[in-house]
């Protein structure tokens, strides 16, 4: 795969330098670079064979992943496992005669789409093999720090110490309950900023508006002078929209964004006390009572996740920023058109209105889908809850 | 101390923060740093122990220094098990089990 990497790199290298007409020059890296990626992220990499079934060797793998502190979500027959802020992958086992093979696949995390198309989008072409690489050179690191020492080499997986049955609990809880915290944590701090960007929208089209309504109101009979002459005014209108639209943003979202945070980092701090297995401290923390307590707030999380706002979900994001992008195109057009041919700039204008109120509507649409879901999600996590906290006592009770 | 009155219906935390640290010493515990790890007052801690002692969840133990100590019983530490394998299947989101 290196090799691969490497040739794929050379090849856009050599495209680049060619004295092609730019068109023909640049495509192919392009190309390349985004197939490389696409091929890269198609191609099932090998972890190893074990002696024992596919469930059992996944878990096997999540347990020790946990004691390794990376956040591993456990999905029907496939482990997610995220190694650092940009790559996920995406573990499975498939059944041998012998027990069962271990493979995973990687994909970019939503930061790492971000990071990978804002890259790609501001710097053009000059990095266009480099992620290819270091993706490549990320995973051979994990591969051999990480999952060689925990993948056995004769395919035998080690038993777990009786003691350690109580610790992998707490380790696997804990570990659970800060990834939803930090999910959750990262959920809403997107949240914000797709809040704080649509705010700047708003002062955008305030100004906007505020602007083309100045000029054709002003009696100035110089066009250049009139807008002009409107400029200060309407950039004052919409600075004067967007900062308290931003203000009341803050105060709504940043205190549940602390909260998380402080949850993230509590549950982390206590988890690795278990995985290091520190000496006790009479003033320390119960993991117990921290999960307890934990559990409880676990349903917000997750309904923090569904809040996120359109940015989490990577397909309706883009088809977002396509429309809106078309719609605010229309828009600075049908403004730009207005000086010189007022009907044409009219009709722009308004023609962007329908898109404007569909994105509306469907923003509408999908947040009120998003919300049914994160309640009947709440009814069924509370019922768990309540039903665990009863078979607890009763369970005291009756020993 | 073991005459105190046991609580009627314990309160599951207090019962698991002794519990945990118990098992977190993996030995047995002077009954006074214990009372103070669990972070309860010496009458509520008196009440809990007769509660544990009495369910067979702890055992008292003398120590040549004449301080009576705390130790997790078999028992004991299966209940911790138990408790926090339960709440690690409902953060997982499954059902906690027998």
């Amino acid at each position: 795969m290196l090799a691969l990497a490497i040739a794929t790199i050379a090849a856009i290298g050599v495209l680049w330098i060619l004295p092609l007409a730019p068109p023909i020059q640049y495509l192919p890296p392009f190309v390349i670079a985004v197939g490389m990626l696409a091929i890269l992220s198609l191609v099932p990499i090998a972890v190893g064979q074990l002696r024992a079934p596919p469930n059992t060797g996944l878990a096997y793998l999540a347990y020790r992943l946990r004691f390794a502190e990376f956040s591993v979500e456990e999905e029907p027959g496939r482990l997610k496992v995220r190694i650092g802020p940009l790559l996920v992958l995406r573990f499975d086992a498939v059944p041998t005669a012998e027990g069962s093979r271990v493979r995973y696949r990687w994909e970019p995390s939503p930061v790492g789409w971000t990071g990978y198309l804002l890259v790609w989008g501001l710097v053009f072409f000059l990095p266009t093999g480099v992620p290819a690489l270091l993706v490549i050179l990320r995973l051979w690191r994990f591969n051999a720090r990480v999952l060689a020492p925990i993948v056995p080499a004769s395919g035998e997986l080690p038993s777990i110490p009786g003691v350690e049955a109580v610790r992998a609990a707490l380790v696997n809880g804990l570990s659970e309950c800060h990834r939803l915290a930090r999910e959750a944590y990262e959920a809403t701090r997107t949240r914000y900023w797709d809040s704080q960007g649509i705010v700047i929208l708003a002062g955008v089209l305030a100004t906007g508006l505020l602007l083309l309504v100045s000029v054709l109101v002003s009696p100035e009979p110089d066009a250049v002078r009139r807008v002009l002459g409107a400029i200060p005014l309407a950039v004052a209108g919409g600075i004067a929209a967007a900062v308290p639209l931003g203000l009341l943003v803050r105060r709504r979202i940043r205190p549940r964004l602390l909260r998380y945070r402080e949850w993230a980092d509590r549950l982390r701090a206590l988890l690795r006390r278990e995985i290091a297995g520190s000496p006790p401290q009479d003033e320390g923390e119960s993991s117990f009572e921290a999960l307890m307590a934990a559990s409880r707030e676990v349903p917000e999380w997750v309904d923090a996740r569904r809040r996120a706002g359109l940015s989490a979900d990577l397909g309706m994001w883009s088809l977002f920023v396509i429309v809106l992008g078309w719609s605010i195109e229309l828009l600075a057009i049908g403004a730009y058109q207005l000086g010189t041919a007022p009907l044409v700039g009219l009709a722009a204008i308004v023609g962007s209105l329908p898109f404007i109120g569909a994105l509306y509507l469907w923003w509408r649409w999908w947040g009120k889908r998003q919300r049914e879901g994160a309640t009947r999600a709440l009814d069924a996590w509370t019922a768990r809850f309540d039903a665990l906290r009863a078979q607890m006592e009763s369970y005291l009770e009756g020993l | 101390m073991a005459d105190a009155q046991p609580p009627e219906r314990p309160d599951l935390y207090v019962v698991a923060r002794l519990l945990e640290r118990l098992w977190r010493e993996n030995g047995p515990m002077v009954k006074t740093r214990l009372q103070v790890a669990a972070n309860v007052n010496y009458d509520v801690f008196s009440r809990y122990l007769a509660w544990l002692l009495r369910k067979g969840l702890v055992a008292l133990e003398n120590s040549p220094n004449g301080h009576e100590r705390v130790a997790l019983t078999p028992k004991g530490y299966e209940a911790y098990r138990r408790l926090v394998q339960w709440i690690d299947e409902v953060v997982h989101g499954r059902m906690p089990g027998p």
